[in-house]
């Protein structure tokens, strides 16, 4: 089944001049302010913020790793979320029993899902190199096999997993179903990650923002803020980077079909030549 | 290593992997518009008619619908 190509990709590329198809005004203007608050980020988490009284300097990686995991969390989620819409959206008798996903809806949830959860891999990759380098000049190690550390990259390797099963060649309809369900499957462990530290004994620090109303914030003034804006910066790179990773799907899918009706059309070819 | 060191390694390296992930959807994009000929140069036809090239024996009849194919794709773009 061919779809049209969704004319807002062209006209939005179009329309800034873009040179990828993935282009639009919104993710240019979502560019340069990705870019600029990257560079303010920069100045307060590298000059302004203070050096920690017992870390010194090395809690400024803190302005990376923790914002990292907060936004692979969030990638994380909105996969599961993304996976629950497609797996409704193609329920037998709402988008047919076999074959290629006709519903158009389903295979947007399907794109967001895999475009999220690859920023939530890269962001989670990001955590654990990141976190490893803190260890090494805070515990005297680059590694430890504990509780929050060995469910951070369970969660890695799990999600790696459902970025291959999304590779594997299958129906689009069978594809997108059987990821949907490892994803719901795979974000069970992501409130395990985040509790662990509450849950188990572990060398690994509890939470650095107290969220739950009348909590305690381990860190204050500075650092907070720094903090707060680093993981809003976070957001803004991995939201700019996931419209395109989106749009890119959608051309993939393109692409695919397009080769399928060539080597149909092929095969017929060679079927009326043969008569 | 030094607490500096590791700031400075930490930063480099979250850079250079998030410049690398987004430099490869980029290129990926590119590809696929140039190859499916609707990439956003505002030059369909000269794309559309360059991503076909390779395509032997393809006719506008066999082109998927909303993929511009050769000289129709010129007239296609707005």
């Amino acid at each position: 089944m061919i779809e049209t190509p969704e004319p807002d990709l062209r006209q939005q590329a179009q329309r800034a001049g873009s040179l990828t198809m993935t282009g639009s005004v919104a993710t240019r203007v979502l560019g340069v302010v990705a870019i600029a608050a990257v560079g303010v980020m920069a100045l307060l988490a590298l000059w302004i913020s203070p050096a920690d009284a017992v870390q010194g300097d090395s809690v400024r990686l803190m302005y990376i790793h923790v914002p990292s995991i907060w936004v692979a969390y969030g990638g994380f989620v909105l996969t599961a979320f993304a996976s629950a819409r497609v797996l409704w959206r193609t329920r037998s008798g709402a988008g047919g029993t076999y074959g290629v996903i006709a519903d158009r809806h389903a295979r947007r949830w399907d794109r967001v899902a895999g475009a999220a959860a690859e920023l939530g891999v890269l962001f989670t990759a990001l955590t654990l190199v990141t976190g490893s380098l803190w260890g090494r000049v805070t515990w005297g190690t680059y590694w430890q096999w504990d509780a929050r550390l060995t469910t951070t990259v369970l969660l890695f390797v799990t999600y790696l997993g459902y970025l291959a099963l999304r590779r594997l060649p299958a129906e689009s309809r069978a594809r997108a179903r059987r990821s949907a369900v490892m994803a719901l499957i795979a974000v069970v462990n992501l409130p395990i990650v985040h509790y662990s530290v509450d849950w188990w004994r572990t060398l690994h620090q509890e939470a650095s923002l107290n969220l739950e109303p009348g909590g305690d914030r381990n860190i204050t003034g500075e650092m907070y803020w720094t903090l707060l804006y680093s993981w809003a910066t976070f957001t803004v790179v991995a939201l700019w980077i996931g419209i395109h990773r989106y749009r890119v799907l959608r051309l993939e899918e393109l692409a695919e079909e397009a080769s399928l009706e060539e080597l149909l059309a092929q095969r017929r070819d060679e079927q009326a030549a043969g008569r | 290593m030094t607490h500096a060191a590791s700031v400075v390694v930490g930063y480099a390296l979250t850079a250079a992997a998030v410049l690398a992930y987004a430099a490869r959807v980029v290129r990926r994009g590119r590809s696929l518009g140039r190859s499916l000929g609707i990439s956003g140069t505002g030059r369909n036809g000269d794309d559309a008619e360059h991503g076909r090239e390779d395509r032997s024996g393809s006719d506008a009849s066999r082109t998927p619908p909303g993929i511009e194919h050769g000289r129709d794709a010129a007239s296609a773009a707005p």
